[in-house]
């Protein structure tokens, strides 16, 4: 298992820095959440670890190799990403697009082999979706469907999973699937970065946080650390009241503020 | 490793280049240059007659520059474009005549309508219909798509591309010498060829010696012959003035009203399909620059039926005599 | 309905005698009827070795017709077929939409404005070759310029091509307009660009089949090769990426693709619509998206469609044949009416 470090990422659109210089750090069994405000920069910052986003400085190395002198296919074997946009338009079964997760390992005309069978079933068992299996995927739901593309990205058996906004869109349910899987992924040793707006969820499942901010990482650190009343208000700009759940997990509650900045 | 290429750059040059195009291509086409290169790629060339020895097999060049061979004078022969069969009926015996194009059996039309009705060949439109009369000579216009000549070529039957966009009288008469030699037929087309120029002369001597030239237009939907079109070699051969060629017109081209009223013919020459000749004189002269001309004033417009109006074959004799005798009879 | 797929087993017992029969009633049915022991013995005489048929076992006028005009023909059809589905189900990929077409790209309009211009200019009558070339090299110019338009630093986004596309084939067609416009003096040339506009395989002989075929077998190959970047693609270029697939490298190839097999198509039978949309359509409702079944079975079901629509432009109104584009859109059309109708009913019930 490898770690997934970026040391002062640099991503320019035109004269302007998305993000400015950021590092972070994500060993394995690490369960990281990239939050901050709409804009901040958490979509680029986590594609730009997939090494899907062009970056104009800096380096994201996993293990100890550079991102830049793998081959795609190659990091695609070491790193799996999960967008937040799950295009599933065409009916095409479960099984063809979770085994569409092997694709880094086959060559063009490649049949299934044993090994690739085996990582695709352990893939569907994992995300809960083996009874799916024959399904068509425009016939699931949205949960099914996120899981579904979880197991895609696990059947290339990543050392690193970085999830775009996952729970977006589903409900409380679903939500806590999701993310009790993602849990499940980094006890397994695996590193998961996800990049999230719901800071009830960061507090409840992860224990490292990134903030970014303005295309910087403005407080990074364990999740006590970073989620208190004083950075959320600094950077959110919002009253935060801070409650204790049975669980022991810090509780949000957001007040917004009466007077002006 | 990222190119750049500019954004606007290729649509402004899409934009640039079609344009440019476009504008040449549509002001060349019109042009006299134009023309003439059209013409050369219609294989008109010099529409010389490139034949070879009377004996056979024959080898004569047709307007795109082929060799036809002809190994045996045929028997069973094809015309696809309706001036051709005009030339063929007039040159070869009509028994021997075994596909004509449709315009053949159009009386409006056509001028060896009695042929076709008596010995009923069938309609060339269709290419396995012609085929499947075993021709030994199949003839097409200079401006039929070259598709079926590759076909026929492949099936080694003698096909020739012939030159029908005649722009003088001199073209149909080598016109009729060509067909002479395609078809073996060479001492008739002699004769027809002789008879063409006879009934021309004596249409040219019916002018009175002292006549003023009258001038001449030809008229048809909005259209006029210029310069460098049979019609205007026919006036011209009669003694008369083109006024659309003398008004810069190149070749068939609109005239409008405006260009009617100044040109101010004498005589309009127009044509119509049998039993509608009152309808287009009446559209004829409901037209304001035409209704202005000397030609309608004095009642000097010539309805001519569709058949005899140029017909770009040897018949187009006939039209040289109709229309001496309406200027000078 | 969307849960019953058809095994490809069942797919291609149903297709392939459907293909062979078209093939074979495409040579037979014509002006005359060829009966089929005719036609094995022209394809006797001309395949095999001299002398394994008697060449005098069939009348010449039979040879000629059917070696020389009916066979190319059906070859014709099949290959343009072939290549307008196709790129059609490289389009559906490549686009996302299940309702995307080949004309997209622009590089139909490029074609017919370079037959327009061998038209007009007259270069068109001395050679059977120069119309299809000049078709040719109008549909490279116009795919360069659609992709040349959509790209930037190496990127061409989805929505951008599509745009230029539409844009590039609108300004084309403006101009193909112009210049017959400025050509209708000429009446016979203008009924001519009229005609080949509207689609045909009249008179097409060997020549255009080697003209397209190779172009079009190139284009299904490169097709085939790339159906398991297009099935990525098609989950989102983003999820592509992150599976290893060279998103832009594989797009660039994918729209040379399927400008290939497009601009070879219209420039030997002029604009066919409706094969690139509804085929790879309907053959995906049946069989699946998985490209690398859907392609070659959406290119073998559009030979044998247009092969099929070729016989009905031939024989319905003899002896004028209808265009070959007025038929596949009256043939085409209804069935796009009926699989869009589907598709709402499905979504309204899902």
């Amino acid at each position: 298992m490898s770690a997934l470090v970026a040391e002062e990422l640099v991503v320019r659109r035109g004269d302007r820095a998305i993000l400015d210089r950021v590092s972070l750090r994500v060993e394995p069994g690490g369960f990281l959440s990239i939050v901050g405000p709409n804009g901040s920069g958490k979509s680029t910052l986590l594609k730009a670890l997939a090494g899907i986003w062009p970056t104009s400085a800096g380096s994201v190395t996993i293990g100890s190799k550079l991102l830049d002198n793998m081959h795609r296919r190659e990091i695609a074997q070491r790193l799996a990403f999960v967008p937040q946009d799950i295009r599933m338009d065409f009916a095409f079964t479960v099984q063809e697009i979770v085994a569409m997760g092997r694709y880094p390992y086959r060559g063009r005309f490649d049949r299934a082999n044993s090994a690739d069978r085996d990582a695709i079933d352990r893939a569907l068992e994992r995300c809960d979706v083996e009874h799916l299996r024959k399904r068509f995927v425009t016939t699931l739901s949205g949960g099914e469907r996120q899981r579904v593309a979880i197991a895609r990205s696990l059947a290339g058996d990543p050392d690193v999973v970085l999830l775009d906004e996952p729970t977006a869109s589903l409900d409380i349910q679903h939500n806590m699937e999701i993310l009790d899987l993602c849990r499940a992924l980094a006890d397994a040793g695996k590193a998961v970065v996800l990049a999230t707006h719901d800071l009830n969820v960061v507090a409840r499942y992860t224990s490292q946080v990134a903030l970014v901010d303005a295309g910087k990482i403005a407080y990074a650190g364990s999740r006590d650390d970073v989620l208190t009343s004083k950075v959320l208000k600094s950077v959110f700009r919002v009253e935060t009241e801070l409650l204790r759940s049975q669980g022991g997990h810090p509780v949000f509650v957001f007040h917004r503020r009466q007077e002006r900045t | 490793m990222s190119r750049k290429l500019p954004q606007l750059a290729p649509s402004l040059l899409l934009i640039v280049l079609t344009g440019t195009v476009a504008a040449a291509v549509g002001r060349f086409t019109s042009s006299v240059d134009g023309q003439r290169l059209l013409q050369w790629s219609q294989g008109q060339g010099t529409s010389a007659i490139h034949t070879g020895s009377p004996q056979y097999p024959r080898t004569a060049i047709d307007s795109s520059g082929y060799a036809v061979r002809i190994p045996r004078p045929p028997r069973r022969i094809v015309s696809q474009y309706w001036a051709i069969d005009e030339f063929v009926y007039s040159v070869v015996p009509p028994d021997r005549v075994v596909a004509v194009s449709a315009s053949a059996y159009l009386k409006t039309v056509s001028n060896v309508y009695q042929y076709a009705e008596r010995f009923h060949p069938v309609i060339a439109s269709d290419p396995e219909r012609v085929l499947r009369l075993d021709p030994d000579l199949i003839l097409v216009s200079d401006t039929s798509r070259p598709d079926f000549c590759a076909i026929v070529r492949d099936a080694h039957i003698p096909i020739y591309r012939m030159f029908t966009s005649f722009t003088t009288l001199q073209q149909i008469a080598d016109g009729i010498r060509v067909t002479g030699y395609l078809t073996g037929e060479d001492q008739r087309a002699r004769d027809e060829e002789n008879k063409f120029w006879a009934t021309i002369q004596n249409a040219n001597a019916m002018r009175p010696a002292n006549a003023s030239p009258p001038r001449i237009l030809g008229y048809s939907g909005g259209f006029t012959y210029g310069a460098n079109t049979l019609f205007d070699d026919v006036v011209r051969t009669l003694g008369g003035i083109n006024v659309g060629g003398e008004g810069g017109l190149k070749g068939y081209d609109e005239a409008t009203s405006e260009q009617i009223i100044r040109w101010n013919p004498e005589w309009i020459v127009t044509s119509a399909d049998a039993g509608k000749e009152k309808q287009v004189l009446a559209n004829l002269l409901a037209d304001p620059g035409i209704a202005l001309t000397n030609a309608a004033r004095d009642r000097h417009i010539l309805v001519v039926p569709t058949n005899v109006f140029l017909p770009m074959s040897p018949f187009t004799a006939d039209f040289v005599t109709l229309l001496a005798e309406k200027l000078y009879g | 309905m969307a849960d019953r797929r058809m095994r490809l087993s069942v797919f291609y017992t149903l297709l392939l005698p459907v293909l062979a029969i078209s093939i074979l009633s495409g040579i037979a049915i014509g002006s005359t009827f060829i009966d089929w022991q005719t036609i094995l013995r022209v394809l006797g005489i001309k395949l095999l070795p001299n002398g394994w048929v008697n060449v005098h076992s069939a009348a010449h006028a039979d040879v000629v017709i059917v070696w020389l005009i009916r066979v190319p023909r059906v070859v014709v059809a099949a290959f343009v077929g072939m290549g307008l589905a196709a790129a059609g189900a490289v389009m559906q990929g490549m686009f996302r939409n299940p309702l995307a077409e080949p004309g997209l790209v622009g590089t139909g309009a490029g074609a017919v404005l370079g037959a327009v211009i061998a038209f007009v200019t007259g270069w068109s009558i001395h050679s059977v070759i120069t119309l299809p070339v000049a078709a040719m090299i109008g549909a490279v110019i116009a795919l360069v310029l659609v992709y040349a338009m959509s790209t930037r630093g190496g990127i061409t986004p989805v929505g951008t091509l599509l745009l230029a596309g539409i844009a590039v084939t609108a300004l084309l067609a403006a101009v193909s307009s112009l210049l017959l416009s400025l050509s209708i003096v000429n009446w016979q040339v203008a009924q001519e660009i009229v005609f080949w506009m509207m689609g045909g395989l009249d008179a097409r002989s060997w020549v255009h089949v080697w003209l397209c075929a190779p172009f079009v077998l190139l284009g299904l190959a490169a097709a085939i090769l790339q159906a398991r970047d297009l099935d990525l693609i098609q989950q989102g270029e983003e999820t592509a990426a992150a599976f290893g697939v060279e998103v832009e490298g594989a797009k660039r190839l994918l729209v040379i693709t399927a400008g290939i097999l497009t601009g070879a198509s219209v420039a030997v039978a002029g604009m066919v619509g409706f094969v690139g949309l509804v085929v790879p359509h309907a053959v995906r409702l049946l069989i699946g998206p998985s490209n690398r079944a859907l392609i070659p079975a959406s290119a073998l079901s559009g030979a044998a469609f247009l092969i099929l629509c070729d016989l009905v432009a031939r024989t319905v109104h003899p002896p004028v044949e209808i265009r070959l584009g007025v038929v596949t859109a009256l043939i085409g059309g209804p069935l796009f009416i009926a699989l869009l109708l589907r598709r709402y009913r499905e979504a309204s019930i899902l």
